[in-house]
């Protein structure tokens, strides 16, 4: 019985001193992602950083490219979020309306009869 | 005796619990992940942030933004960016990454103080200064080919206005410390400024290729240069193509010049310098 007790008391503490060191000391790292796994953040600076290339070369299908990169299917929707969001705090008026700019041409783009592509 | 080996089984249990612990907090429920940094993209996702910033940077010209997003990188310094535009210039990548990263390259290293070279047009270039750009072995940076358009109306494209630039001189560099014959290109305002990120193209009979200045900003924001050979013609085109120098091949170099310490030595092979000015 009391052998039971000890291992029973052993395994317990072991458990919980390794859940906390899985969790705190050394969590699970990332490594090797792709930009769908960055913080949310980041994609939202890399969708700016994709509105303000295109805003000088006005390439909306590198733009989109780009984009898809972050694996989401209704790209125009993720562009409009950011300009939302970056508009609701405050950032720059030139960020936010470059964001609107390409949100705006990829929804015209998308809306066009498939042969006028 | 028995009764001391009884308490084997705690230890036996902390290691056990250990395992399952430790496994539990990195494979069944491992932390709230609530996304990356940029540090920890795939080689291939990285170098096209890295490039996106460049070309952002190209954009809007806004460098504070572009350095803050840089510091994600913690690897890249003025070098690096300088040898990622080149690598992008040799996989025909994007110009504007190339000239984002060139320009970046040298505001950052305008910002950073570093050992200065004399760059003058009437001196050879230093030997020290003039090697080739630096492999970072530990960035391990995939140039992406650029993403091919799919979706490319053309209704939205707009050709951009590029400066026109004028050569002011073209001149024989006979410096045998200069091993390898070079075309050496220097862009400059008409107030004498390096300007970096200017493309320059170089053809000759079978082939061609293309150079960004900026390349070693500690010569100059305005320099770049190209490896020639013997007994082939260059024809130089830089910006918007309309200005072009022709018959570029590698100058002979009378041994007399060559000579330090008094002696005279055989005939070798020189360089040119070309330099432009932005109109």
């Amino acid at each position: 019985m009391k052998r039971f007790v000890l291992l029973l008391a052993g395994t317990v503490i072991g458990v919980l001193a390794g859940a906390w060191y899985g969790w705190s000391v050394s969590p699970v790292t990332y490594n090797e992602i792709s930009p769908d796994q960055l913080r949310a953040e980041y994609q939202a600076d890399y969708v700016l950083m994709v509105a303000e290339t295109y805003a000088a070369d006005h390439d909306l299908g590198e733009a989109a490219v780009r984009l898809s990169r972050l694996g989401q299917a209704d790209l125009t929707g993720l562009v409009r979020r950011i300009a939302d969001a970056y508009q609701a705090a405050g950032f720059p008026e030139q960020d936010c309306t470059r964001l609107y700019d390409l949100a705006r041409d990829l929804e015209r783009f998308s809306t066009l009869p498939t042969a006028a592509r | 005796m028995r009764k001391h080996l009884e308490w084997i089984w705690l230890p036996v249990g902390l290691i056990l619990g250990l395992a399952l612990g430790v496994g539990y907090a990195w494979v069944l429920q491992p932390a709230d992940f609530r996304g990356a940094e940029p540090a920890s993209l795939q080689p291939v996702y990285r170098g096209e942030y890295i490039l996106l910033i460049a070309t952002a940077y190209q954009a809007n010209g806004n460098l504070d933004r572009a350095r803050t997003r840089l510091e994600l990188f913690p690897e890249l310094d003025p070098a690096v960016l300088s040898s990622l535009a080149q690598q992008v210039v040799a996989a025909r990548g994007s110009e504007d990454a190339a000239r984002g990263l060139a320009r970046l390259s040298v505001a950052l290293a305008e910002q950073t103080p570093m050992p200065s070279f004399a760059f003058t047009v009437t001196s050879g270039i230093p030997p020290t200064a003039r090697a080739t750009p630096t492999e970072n072995p530990t960035l391990a940076l995939t140039v992406p080919p650029m993403p091919t358009a799919t979706l490319k109306p053309t209704q939205f494209s707009t050709a951009t206005t590029l400066p026109g630039y004028v050569l002011v001189s073209r001149e024989q560099v006979c410096n045998p410390l200069i091993t390898q014959p070079l075309v050496q290109v220097l862009v400059r305002t008409p107030g004498g400024k390096g300007v970096a990120g200017v493309v320059i193209r170089i053809l000759w009979e079978g082939g061609g290729s293309t150079f960004v200045t900026g390349m070693k900003p500690e010569l100059s924001p305005g320099y770049a240069d190209y490896g020639i050979e013997p007994g082939k013609a260059y024809q130089i085109t830089i910006g918007d193509g309309l200005t072009v120098v022709r018959d570029v091949s590698v100058p002979t170099c009378p041994g007399a010049t060559a000579v330090a310490g008094g002696g005279t030595s055989a005939a070798f092979a020189g360089s040119w310098r070309l330099v432009f000015e932005m109109r």
